[in-house]
């Protein structure tokens, strides 16, 4: 008898550490966001509804269908990755109800989930191979970085866009504009066409407009609250969780998924020029650029992560993983990621088709994943890009070497005129010749790096966000 | 890593506007964190950790970098602004840091190796997450001080001119359209890029600043934008003729071939409402705007 009860108190305490050990570190990443949008003008009651939104009709669904399509996976991963898999899911859904004209429907989305929830009854974590719950340290941890990126995005993205009616004037980046904009023709019409000249065809990436309208149509809240405060923070924060998650899969250490989600958020290039602004060459310091001034680049990583994942299961570590279950999921991560940013399927179908060359044998699994997310692509070529390349070209002298090349065309200026005949020659320095023979050379016109470099960042310069100006340059 | 190879190759290969052929790159470097977490991770870990000295030395090194780093930030910003002084002593004092420590990690034993390693990778971790940093906390502290946080190139969206979007939205019909008199939040440096009106009033504009215009931005990044050259010239005149002219028959093609039900004249930025006020019922007027129902 006291071994049986006993034995409850030690189960009880378990659950009660599991709830306590992955909750707590939750409701803090919470807590930092809640009061950075309390703090930057959004209204409690907005809050409230944005968080039982994202619960009931992102959060929720993904778990409960992650659940049933991949029966194994632990409580982490399926919070992780089935929170993806939900807004791939919420904008299903709002795409198909707005496509049939019938967007009042949407309401009844949740319970439409739940109805398959009781019909399937996905268990919880019963047949996984990982642990229930991960360790305090480690979850505190992930906690700790997410915080830290939902409060570094909120100081950068926050204080120089105040809500439109908020300050007697405002010059908003203009790509936030567009954003709201788009997100404002996908809530009041469908097919989305281009609401800056009417009529027009907007061949474009509109998954996270698609979210933005599914929330505003459902809770009220106004579009430029979600676009430019409420929206992009859970994000952030479930791409800090997905990285640390896929590097501790990875990586077969807990401590490389921490490791993995503090470097992709935290580090750069190493730019120490603290006049620039991020528009640096080589890589323009836009990954974290991009996590604020680009939510249709941070849906597209909230989608890209499981799928790099997953096919990882796939392709790789065979261990069973290629069920139906696993290629659904596979197809619906691909759709979204298509769906979110088009600059997402390349990058897969080419790095797969790269990964069958250097192996040098196709294998069935490679194959079947490259042939559907080929076709998956064909299908969003012809249904949502529509031809549209926005501007894409082809050059193939594009960057060179990036900053390094910059440096070099800069340098002439630095160093004495190269000689114009041959005797003088000796003049010069021997220790600057081989200097000063490339710099003639890259300064030759049919080379033209320099016009390159220039004419690319003309529309940097211009779009620049204004939080973020490079010296002599008007902000936007 | 065949991700990330993948994302490398747009990079080299193509051009974009607004440089977007970075977020394949982007992409890849995502896929290649999860690699590179992993030999970051075994690197710090792979050699012993030597003394408790050692181990000292490491933590003292992850405080002092970051304040080495910001002096040696600061201090010759304060003595120069030349361009090229700042690199060498930014760059080459880096170099001259980062060349012992690989020398060290290099020539050391396999006792002491562990120490140097972890120097390395304290110094290019540490500066390389100074990047972020220094673009963002300079200029917000410097913009908030002269006033320029959210007020810079143009007028864009004064307090008004959101209380006449704001009556469109609450008392329009969301498949209206409407006609804008304006093109640019600058006025003087037009680069056709007002689209607050479609955004804050959430109805489709007949025309207003085209520089997101999918037919722009399909011209490519050397197209150089301005009113001669535009990718919507029928629209362009249309608009100009109603706004500039009071032209009735143009308005009568907006309305009929566009489904255009107000006029909206933007009195900050560019727009008159004299030629405007004959051809429809003023609803709505403020300081900054006015707004004109020409249908039903």
């Amino acid at each position: 008898m006291v071994s049986v009860e006993h034995s409850r108190n030690r189960r009880r305490t378990t659950l009660s550490g599991r709830v306590g050990s992955t909750s707590a570190p939750i409701l803090f990443v919470l807590l930092c966001a809640g009061v950075a949008w309390l703090a930057t003008g959004v209204g409690l009651a907005d809050i409230g509804l944005f968080l039982v939104y994202e619960l009931g009709f992102v959060v929720a669904p993904g778990w409960i269908v992650y659940g049933i399509l991949r029966a194994r996976s632990g409580a982490l991963e399926r919070l992780a990755f089935g929170w993806a898999l939900g807004y791939a899911l919420e904008i299903g859904a709002f795409a198909l109800t707005a496509a049939l004209d019938v967007r009042s429907l949407f309401f009844a989305y949740p319970a439409v989930v739940g109805a398959v929830a009781i019909w399937r009854r996905p268990s919880l974590g019963s047949r996984s191979t990982e642990p229930a719950a991960p360790d305090r340290r480690w979850s505190w941890s992930v906690a700790g970085i997410a915080a830290l990126a939902v409060v570094a995005v909120a100081a950068a993205l926050f204080p120089p866009n105040p809500l439109p009616g908020a300050v007697s004037r405002v010059t908003y980046f203009l790509d936030n504009v567009f954003q709201i904009s788009v997100a404002a023709e996908a809530l009041h019409h469908w097919p989305i066409k281009d609401p800056t000249v009417a009529g027009e065809p907007l061949p474009y990436h509109t998954f996270v407009h698609m979210h933005v309208a599914a929330v505003a149509q459902t809770t009220g809240i106004a579009v430029p609250t979600l676009v430019l405060r409420l929206v992009p923070l859970p994000m952030v924060a479930l791409f800090a969780l997905q990285m640390a998650l896929a590097g501790m899969r990875l990586g077969g250490r807990r401590s490389i998924g921490l490791v993995a989600a503090l470097v992709v958020l935290f580090s750069g290039e190493v730019d120490i020029d603290p006049r620039d602004g991020p528009i640096s060459l080589p890589f323009l310091g836009s990954f974290p650029v991009g996590l604020w001034y680009s939510p249709t680049f941070l849906l597209g990583l909230v989608f890209f992560v499981p799928l790099v994942t997953l096919l990882i299961d796939l392709v790789a570590d065979r261990e069973g993983r290629t069920d139906l279950g696993n290629w659904t999921l596979f197809a619906i991560f691909f759709a979204g990621a298509a769906g979110a940013k088009a600059a997402v399927p390349p990058v897969v179908i080419a790095g797969l088709a790269l990964f069958l060359l250097t192996r040098r044998r196709v294998d069935r699994v490679s194959a079947a994943a490259l042939l559907l997310s080929i076709t998956i692509f064909i299908g969003f070529l012809a249904t949502m890009y529509r031809g549209g390349n926005a501007g894409m070209r082809l050059d193939l002298s594009a960057r060179a070497l990036g900053h390094a090349s910059q440096l070099v065309v800069d340098a002439p200026s630095w160093l004495p005129p190269a000689p114009r005949r041959r005797r003088d020659r000796g003049r010069i320095p021997r220790s600057l010749r081989r200097t000063t023979q490339w710099s003639r050379l890259v300064r030759r016109p049919a080379f033209g790096v320099e016009t390159r470099l220039r004419t690319a960042l003309v529309p940097v310069r211009r779009w620049t966000p204004p939080l973020l100006p490079d010296r002599g340059a008007r902000g936007q | 890593m065949s991700l990330f190879a993948a994302g490398l190759l747009p990079y080299f290969l193509i051009v974009e506007p607004g440089v977007s052929e970075l977020f394949f790159t982007q992409y890849g470097y995502a896929a290649a964190v999860l690699v590179s977490a992993a030999g970051i991770y075994w690197l710090w870990w792979a050699f012993p950790s030597g003394t408790s000295r050692g181990r000292s030395v490491v933590a003292g090194f992850v405080i002092a970098w970051p304040v080495t780093l910001l002096r040696l930030i600061g201090v010759p910003l304060l003595l120069t602004s030349s361009d090229k002084l700042l690199y060498l002593v930014w760059y080459g004092t880096l170099g001259l840091i980062v060349v012992p420590l690989l020398a060290g990690v290099v020539r050391s034993g396999p006792g002491r190796r562990g120490l140097w390693v972890r120097l390395l990778l304290i110094t290019i971790l540490g500066a390389s997450a100074f990047n972020v940093p220094l673009d963002v906390v300079p200029h917000l502290v410097r913009a908030s001080r002269n006033g320029s946080l959210y007020v810079h190139g143009g007028t864009g969206l004064t307090a008004a001119m959101y209380r006449g979007l704001e009556w469109i939205r609450q008392n329009t019909r969301s498949t209206d359209v409407v006609a804008v008199s304006n093109y640019s939040v600058d006025a003087n440096h037009p680069e056709y890029d007002d689209i607050y009106y479609s955004a804050f009033a959430e109805r489709r504009v007949f025309l207003e600043g085209w520089r997101y215009g999918m037919k722009t931005l399909r011209l490519g990044p050397h197209y150089h934008i301005s009113r001669m050259n535009m990718p919507y010239p029928e629209c362009l005149r249309l608009n100009d003729a109603v706004f500039q002219r009071g032209d009735r028959a143009a308005l009568r093609v907006l309305i009929r071939d566009y489904g255009v039900c107000y006029l909206l004249v933007d009195r900050v930025h560019y727009g008159k409402t004299a030629k405007v006020s004959a051809l429809g019922r003023r609803v709505f007027s403020n300081s900054d705007v006015a707004i004109y129902a020409v249908r039903g």
